[in-house]
């Protein structure tokens, strides 16, 4: 069992003061956990260190946790968003808490966010229930989160690949790990669930199915018609694209901008799970 | 980065990855790509939890060009398990643990 901040408030205040000296500086990117040359993401500099471990031994918090700080922090709009997000999370943690169990908390908070078809339901009712089991103080054993992994895989593999319902699939079936003894469950879980919020977003703002199919073609033309037999040339299928067929290029940067609005959005309310789990 | 993990060069590929006495994954990969930074934590925690069994090894695409161009790698991460100095099956892309796993365990036999 790990106790946040050993119990020691100067060493939450320590984190916050190092991450905000390095966010005026200028030292902090958009990137999961990383600290070289006295720069990083928001974890790295919060700890000032490129081993994960120090997150543990520093400061008394679970490794999932960073990952997930820097999941979050990294997919937001901006380094003073992602600032903003890592502080307001570390600040929540109450500094003499058991913070273990958050990971399954937030696991569940996640699964049990929005609705699911039959099929999809029954799964991410099974990742629920073996969370739980753990929060209830039951040990699940390797055999059990084995088993209920290819389960959860072999009926992801029969969605469509990128739909929301595939997206929800990969969240249940990274779900199938105890958080504490596997720290990138949890940010495994997180990311196509938040991925689930630009797939939605993108039917929101009509593109379909054939828009996709149609882009595939084109850029596949465009390598085919100025790339394949010029090995030589510098220049990308995509320019090619915006040159023969500038309407639908224009269009799809801004499906991409759409998706990428979406995905942000998506860890944005994770945030929000996050923070409202760690003020219960 | 776990300790289990090794990073290895064109010098030492040899002997890090082809004279292996257990099956190596092997991630290229460079310091320009996010997928390649989201995927270190699942292979530190993979290296970790299999450290008997696989090994894992890191090798940079950008310092060790002729190893991506020997392995005909062309987009990263890419993740190549050698089984007795032999490639034996690549993912490509980023990869969570579970599939990365289950990858493993087609291939690696008593995992």
């Amino acid at each position: 069992m790990t106790i946040a901040f050993h119990g020691n408030s100067q060493l939450q205040a320590t984190a916050l003061r190092q991450l905000n000296q390095h966010a005026s500086a200028g030292n902090v990117q958009r990137s999961a956990f990383l600290w070289r040359d006295g720069k990083g993401s928001v974890v790295g500099c919060a700890i000032e260190s490129d081993d994960l471990s120090d997150w543990t031994t520093k400061l008394g918090l679970p490794k999932y946790l960073a990952l997930l700080i820097d999941a979050i922090a990294s997919n937001q709009p901006s380094v003073e968003h992602a600032v903003d997000a890592g502080h307001r999370i570390i600040e929540a943690v109450p500094v003499g808490s058991n913070v273990n169990r958050v990971g399954s908390q937030f696991i569940i908070g996640l699964l049990t966010h929005g609705d699911a078809s039959p099929e999809l339901d029954a799964l991410r009712k099974k990742a629920v229930s073996l969370q739980q089991k753990l929060l209830d103080g039951t040990p699940v054993e390797p055999a059990q989160w084995r088993e209920a992994r290819r389960e959860a895989m072999a009926t992801s593999d029969g969605l469509r690949t990128k739909s929301s319902e595939a997206r929800l699939g990969q969240a249940a079936e990274a779900s199938l790990w105890n958080p504490e003894g596997s720290p990138t469950a949890v940010v495994d879980v997180l990311r196509p669930w938040a991925a689930l919020y630009g797939t939605r977003s993108l039917l929101d703002w009509g593109w379909t199915e054939a828009d996709e199919e149609n882009v595939h073609a084109r850029l596949q033309e465009m390598h085919d018609r100025f790339l394949r037999d010029n090995p030589e040339s510098k220049r990308t299928v995509f320019q090619h694209y915006a040159e023969e067929y500038p309407e639908e290029e224009a269009r799809l940067r801004e499906r991409m901008q759409k998706e990428r609005s979406g995905v942000a959005e998506g860890y944005s309310a994770a945030r929000d799970i996050l923070l409202k789990i760690l003020a219960e | 980065m776990s300790a289990s993990i090794v990073n290895s060069t064109e010098a030492s590929f040899e002997a890090d990855v082809l004279r292996s006495s257990i099956p190596v994954l092997v991630d290229f990969w460079a310091d320009w790509c996010g997928p390649c930074k989201a995927l270190a934590p699942v292979l530190s925690d993979i290296a970790d939890e299999l450290k008997d069994e696989v090994l894992v090894v890191k090798v940079n695409g950008d310092e060790n060009k002729s190893l991506l161009e020997h392995y005909n790698v062309r987009g990263l991460p890419s993740m190549l398990l050698f089984v007795s100095g032999e490639e034996k099956s690549r993912l490509v892309g980023l990869q969570s643990k579970p599939r990365l796993m289950a990858f493993l365990e087609d291939h690696v036999e008593g995992l």
